[in-house]
């Protein structure tokens, strides 16, 4: 009959249940969305559970395509398992926030609780089919205006790094207009993986669903993320044959920060727009030399220095700079057609953190794998969930485990 | 899911019954009965009617079909499908509440419904 013994919905109403589970602000207002939306008087309790366990079933059908994928000898990881092949392969990454409350925490989990919060990292992924041209000429040689626009550099560098540059003067804000760039890849299909686990077993997901999307055949494939170590980790140990490229956003939100830093908007200014072209043609090591020169005159931070002095922020650029200038070949990226910014995964993080992310919010462990998983599911244009629920009666097995009386 | 044509016919000769114990004897309001209220009535009889046909199909096919021996999946012993439980089930029109036979495999630690696949009825 396609239901378990344990079931307490019937198929229908079980995929509603999930969806509003999984989409709504609290499970509350699932229940609320439910009652008004499909006449469904649900409690929250039932939507939490039920939601909860179609979330853990969806991570074990994950964990076991995983594992079937890690037991692939190696010459088949580079083999595409289906016959379309993206043009252009991108993986991005990156962590969102939520917060953890295990109720039978260990030693370890209360003391980390007591020093940090309840906050933790969990881990997003997007994977991008795309489709783009290759070009002799860079398509798009000057940075776009958009990039060169304070008010809008401000902004950016608040929302991404949290830098703040003071507002000393108005400034004549020209019309920057978001609009696509030449050579620019557009998306054709994403998925998202997403997951609370460590970085290694996020790689491994990361890895076997790029597989499985049949990434590894692909002709071009970059791996898109900003400068934080995890990303890199992941990069080396699992998509190493990918273009590796440093989020062009990020790393202009610290050549950004680095050129105002002590100086008035005035003279700040036209030199951020010098680094920003440098940075854009591929010609990092220039805005390198010249941050060296600028340190120079400011001097080195000293050991307590506050992050905020122009002399740490210009370490800090030169820092990240010297770190990252492997990945920041943008004008090659472009004319291999590759995408420079990490802005759909940055979308992404923001579209799971609107489920799982709030002061008032508090998950376990279990409850957040799930959720995360459930999430991804929804997100992904691979529509993982439909063939999910189409395959579920089939996995029902009738049986039920009981205990006998002691 | 299509609805014959015969079938389609049947539920209009039962609405066209329906409308009488729902409004009496004219089979309609009074003039200036709010449509929403006739909205609302019409439709509990449609949940009300789509709940009575999945519990009495479900009821039905458990007494008719689900009587027999079972096997366990686990072990592939044969298990006497003895006992009955009561199950309810929230579906999208309401609730759905009928009874069936399970039994139990002691040495796998497992009750099984038989209308389900590898067990009884396989059709379900």
């Amino acid at each position: 009959m396609g239901i378990s013994p344990d079931d307490t919905a019937s198929p229908v109403v079980l995929r509603k249940m999930v969806y509003a589970g999984s989409h709504a602000s609290s499970f509350e207002q699932a229940s609320k969305d439910l009652k008004e939306e499909a006449e469904l008087d649900i409690s929250t309790q039932r939507i939490m559970r039920a939601t909860k366990r179609i979330g853990q079933e969806r991570v074990e059908q994950r964990d076991a395509q995983m594992d079937a994928w890690a037991k692939l000898p190696l010459p088949e990881h580079q083999r595409s398992p289906r016959e379309q092949v993206p043009q252009v392969a991108c993986v991005e990454m990156d962590g969102g926030r939520l917060q953890i409350r295990n109720r039978k925490a260990s030693d370890e989990e209360k003391q980390r609780t007591r020093k940090a919060g309840f906050w933790r990292e969990d881990k997003v992924g997007c994977l991008l089919s795309m489709t783009s041209t290759v070009s002799e000429e860079d398509p798009c040689p000057e940075i776009p205006k958009t990039l060169v626009d304070l008010e809008r550099m401000r902004k950016i560098s608040r929302e991404i790094k949290g830098f703040c540059v003071p507002d000393e003067e108005e400034s004549p804000r020209d019309e920057a207009v978001s609009q696509r760039r030449p050579g620019q890849p557009e998306v054709l299909v994403r998925s998202v993986v997403a997951t609370r686990e460590d970085v290694h077993a996020f790689g491994k997901q990361l890895a076997a669903a790029a597989w499985q999307r049949g990434f590894a055949a692909a002709s071009r494939k970059a791996f898109v993320a900003d400068g934080q170590e995890a990303n890199w980790t992941v990069w080396g140990r699992y998509f190493s044959h990918y273009t590796p490229i440093l989020d062009f956003i990020h790393a202009i939100c610290y050549v950004f920060a680095a050129a105002m830093a002590g100086r008035p908007r005035r003279e700040g200014w036209p030199i951020y727009c010098q680094w920003a072209q440098w940075v854009w043609s591929g010609q990092v090591q220039r805005v390198i030399e010249a941050l060296a020169v600028r340190q120079q005159e400011l001097g080195l931070p000293t050991k307590d220095e506050s992050e905020e002095s122009p002399r740490s922020k210009v370490a800090d650029a030169l820092r990240y700079l010297e770190n990252q200038k492997s990945r920041m070949h943008y004008d090659a990226y472009r004319r291999q057609g590759l995408p420079i910014t990490s802005s759909h995964i940055e979308s992404t993080v923001k579209q799971i953190n609107r489920r799982v992310k709030g002061t008032e919010k508090f998950w376990s462990e279990g409850g957040a794998e799930a959720l995360l998983q459930l999430a991804a599911d929804y997100l992904s244009e691979t529509n993982p969930l439909t063939t999910f629920w189409k395959g579920r009666p089939d996995r029902a097995t009738g049986q039920r485990h009981y205990h006998g009386a002691a | 899911m299509a609805i014959s044509n015969e079938l389609r016919k049947r539920l209009e000769d039962i609405a066209r019954e329906l409308r009488k114990n729902l409004w009496g004897p004219k089979g309609y309001p009074p003039w200036g009965t709010k449509f929403v209220d006739m909205e609302e009535k019409t439709a509990d009889v449609g949940d009300a009617l789509a709940c009575a046909l999945l519990a009495q199909t479900l009821q039905e096919q458990a007494e008719q079909e689900g009587h027999g021996a079972g096997k366990c999946g686990g072990c592939g012993e044969p298990i006497p499908l003895e006992e009955i439980a009561g199950r309810l089930l929230q579906a999208k029109r309401g609730e759905a509440a009928w009874q069936e036979s399970y039994g139990r495999c002691k040495r796998c630690r497992k009750a099984f419904f038989p209308s389900l696949p590898g067990v009884g009825n396989q059709s379900g």
